[in-house]
């Protein structure tokens, strides 16, 4: 019974940071449509992969998502490097959650958990791209 | 006594908490006054979001209820705290895996383990390895490769232990 009333606490002091972070990803996903993200390429494997973290770490939502952009991206001749820079970054950094994250775990944690994210996704990206052009 | 006195604690904590709430709440009045339309298609897809996550967020609130029941002081003190072994990366790293949902709705679980001086390499490991989806990683080989799929997987668990150091110089654990 313990355990049972400890999480429901845990669900209640989560929920009004829950809505909030849903709330901001939706308007977020309302305001930001795919073709303006896919304009920001420009064929620079350096340039690109920080480009695509930096677009990874502020759009938010499923992760399927992150891969039909991706997809598309690549289609359209972003770089491989961009592209995983892009998904890594997604996953693993949140510049929306930020908040929430900082709320409940520590601003400090949340700085360093994001900025050392944002780093590898950029170091992954280049590491796929050469790993996978060496296969 | 004690549980109580954590949870005044917590409630006086909670201002914060409900002032991001009110911020996120003034924001979308005021857009709602600017356009009605980006507001309204926006709780319309909020609550697509809510409906998505619906039994994620049972899972997790399962997940939670028996790591209350089953993980005391004692075994979170033994396994989480001061520094951290490979047994313990392991076993968080295949936890983060395996979990699903929104990062947000994790937090709530993580911060209990924080709070009882959980070593944040780790709280690090279970976030960071939760980029890697098992049930995704079929529609990830259709829009890529099973090599860009499997390099991708690999390299961020790697990188999961990789980022668990440097947070673990940079952040130390709290204790209650």
């Amino acid at each position: 019974m313990n355990a049972f009333k400890k999480t429901c606490w845990s669900f209640f002091m989560m929920a009004p940071v829950l809505v909030s972070v849903v709330l901001l990803i939706a308007l977020l996903q309302t305001i930001i449509d795919n073709d303006s993200l896919l304009a920001l390429f420009r064929g620079n494997i350096f340039a690109d992969s920080f480009v695509g973290a930096i677009i990874g770490s502020i759009a938010p939502g499923n992760p399927i998502t992150s891969y039909v952009l991706g997809g598309e991206m690549l289609s359209i001749g972003v770089s491989l490097t961009a592209v995983i820079a892009f998904l890594v970054a997604w996953v693993t950094v949140g510049v929306v959650q930020f908040p929430a994250e900082a709320l409940m775990l520590g601003k400090r944690f949340s700085i360093f958990r994001n900025l050392f994210s944002f780093l590898s996704a950029i170091f992954i990206g280049i590491l796929t791209g050469f790993i996978v052009g060496i296969l | 006594m004690i549980r109580k006195l954590n949870r005044i604690k917590e409630l006086k904590d909670m201002p914060g908490i409900w002032k991001f709430f009110a911020a996120v709440i003034l924001l979308f009045g005021f857009i709602a006054l600017l356009s009605p339309e980006i507001a309204t298609n926006s709780l319309v897809k909020s609550v697509e979001i809510f409906k998505n996550m619906f039994s994620s967020l049972v899972l997790a609130f399962v997940f939670m209820f028996v790591f209350n029941l089953l993980v005391t002081d004692k075994v979170v003190k033994k396994y989480l705290q001061n520094d951290i072994g490979v047994k313990q990366c392991l076993i968080v790293s295949i936890a983060g895996i395996f979990s699903t949902g929104p990062i947000y709705m994790w937090y709530a679980y993580l911060s209990e383990l924080k709070d009882q001086g959980a070593n944040y390499g780790l709280i690090s490991i279970f976030l960071y390895n939760r980029a890697i989806k098992l049930p995704l990683i079929p529609i990830m080989i259709s829009y890529f490769s099973v090599e860009i799929t499997i390099v991708f997987s690999v390299l961020l668990f790697i990188f999961s232990f990789i980022n668990a150091f440097f947070i673990n110089i940079f952040v130390k654990p709290q204790k209650s």
